[in-house]
């Protein structure tokens, strides 16, 4: 399954529901805010969401900044 | 008698919060995670600015929210944004990282001086104030602009005193005076140029209600002593803006009583 991940098209195969995309590449997942295809996907529906084919996932953070 | 230990000055209060300290500290550009947490300890900040970013899978980084004590407002900015659209989906993505829903609105679509857009500014605030979000704007210091923005819900308005990062001051002071003059629904922060404590001292004599500085304290040597100096500063313009200084005068006034026995009263020379 290809994935759109943060502006790489990137290849999943075991990869079912947002919780396992996000447990399978971040180390710390605390802070961190998911967008759907433009959609806000709150932490609660990550194990609810499946990915699909194609789907665009962005995964931000907060860094430091003025 | 008032002695500075019995100062009587009203609180900070943006939002729903009371501040003690008027000194915002920005985040940006410390050379290490240690080096901020000094300086945010040693400035007795409040209030913190944060970014927002998309992660770097490739190279782990640890998370800045672990370096920030929990006591401290997390102020997230919209740095990157160069329309309101863009500025309102990070606010919107920014509540969902857990940071709080506390926005420093920057619209930004000029590289070269990173001037604010005041425009797309107030059409961001507006938005995002009706959806509960503490908003605290940065502005080209413009009376009609901030007037704008209270309309539109800021809970703070905050003009640059110079452009970002520049270290050059109050070059915008005349200008950030009439906004501090006019505005009275809401504090008065000066974001941006700040670079040394005089500076700070100079927009809080003004009557300014707070100071964001980053770019100086995290580019100096020593940033946690720099962000001390600031705080002392800011403390200090604060008193000296409570004292109602008085104003410059054009000609000498003398500050000792004239001698008086050195002249006879009829060649005496007034100095």
């Amino acid at each position: 399954m290809n994935v759109h991940l943060n502006g790489k098209s990137r290849q999943f195969d075991d990869v079912k529901t947002l919780y396992d995309l996000i447990r399978q590449n971040i180390k710390n997942s605390a802070f961190i805010v998911a967008e759907m295809n433009g959609e806000i996907i709150g932490r609660d529906q990550w194990p609810n969401k499946f990915i699909n084919d194609g789907d665009k996932v962005e995964l931000v953070s907060p860094v430091a900044g003025g | 008698m008032k002695t500075p230990e019995h100062i009587e000055d009203s609180p900070l209060i943006i939002g729903n919060k009371t501040f003690t300290s008027r000194f915002l500290l920005g985040t940006g550009k410390f050379k290490s995670k240690k080096d901020l947490s000094d300086a945010i300890k040693s400035s007795g900040t409040q209030m913190v600015t944060v970014a927002l970013r998309r992660i770097d899978l490739e190279h782990h980084e640890d998370n800045i929210i672990e370096y920030i004590p929990k006591d401290i407002t997390l102020l997230t900015n919209t740095s990157g944004a160069r329309n309101a659209d863009e500025a309102i989906r990070i606010a919107r993505l920014a509540k969902h990282t857990g940071c709080g829903n506390w926005i420093k609105i920057e619209v930004i679509n000029d590289t070269k001086y990173l001037l604010p857009d005041n425009n797309e500014t107030i059409k961001a605030t507006e938005v995002l104030a009706a959806e509960g979000f503490i908003v605290l704007p940065y502005m080209y210091p413009d009376l009609y602009a901030a007037r704008a923005l209270v309309k539109a819900g800021a809970a703070a308005i905050m003009p640059l005193g110079s452009c970002i990062g520049t270290n050059k001051g109050l070059k915008a002071k005349e200008f950030i005076q009439i906004i501090v003059d006019e505005i009275d629904e809401v504090p008065i922060i000066v974001d941006a140029g700040i670079g040394a404590p005089s500076q700070a001292a100079e927009a809080m004599e003004m009557g300014v209600d707070a100071v964001l500085a980053n770019t100086a304290i995290a580019t100096a040597g020593q940033p946690a002593y720099l962000a001390r100096a600031f705080a002392q500063a800011i403390e200090a313009g604060r008193l000296a803006y409570l004292s109602k200084l008085p104003p410059v005068q054009k000609t000498a006034a003398p500050s000792s009583p004239l001698t008086g026995f050195l002249y006879d009263e009829h060649n005496a020379v007034t100095n």
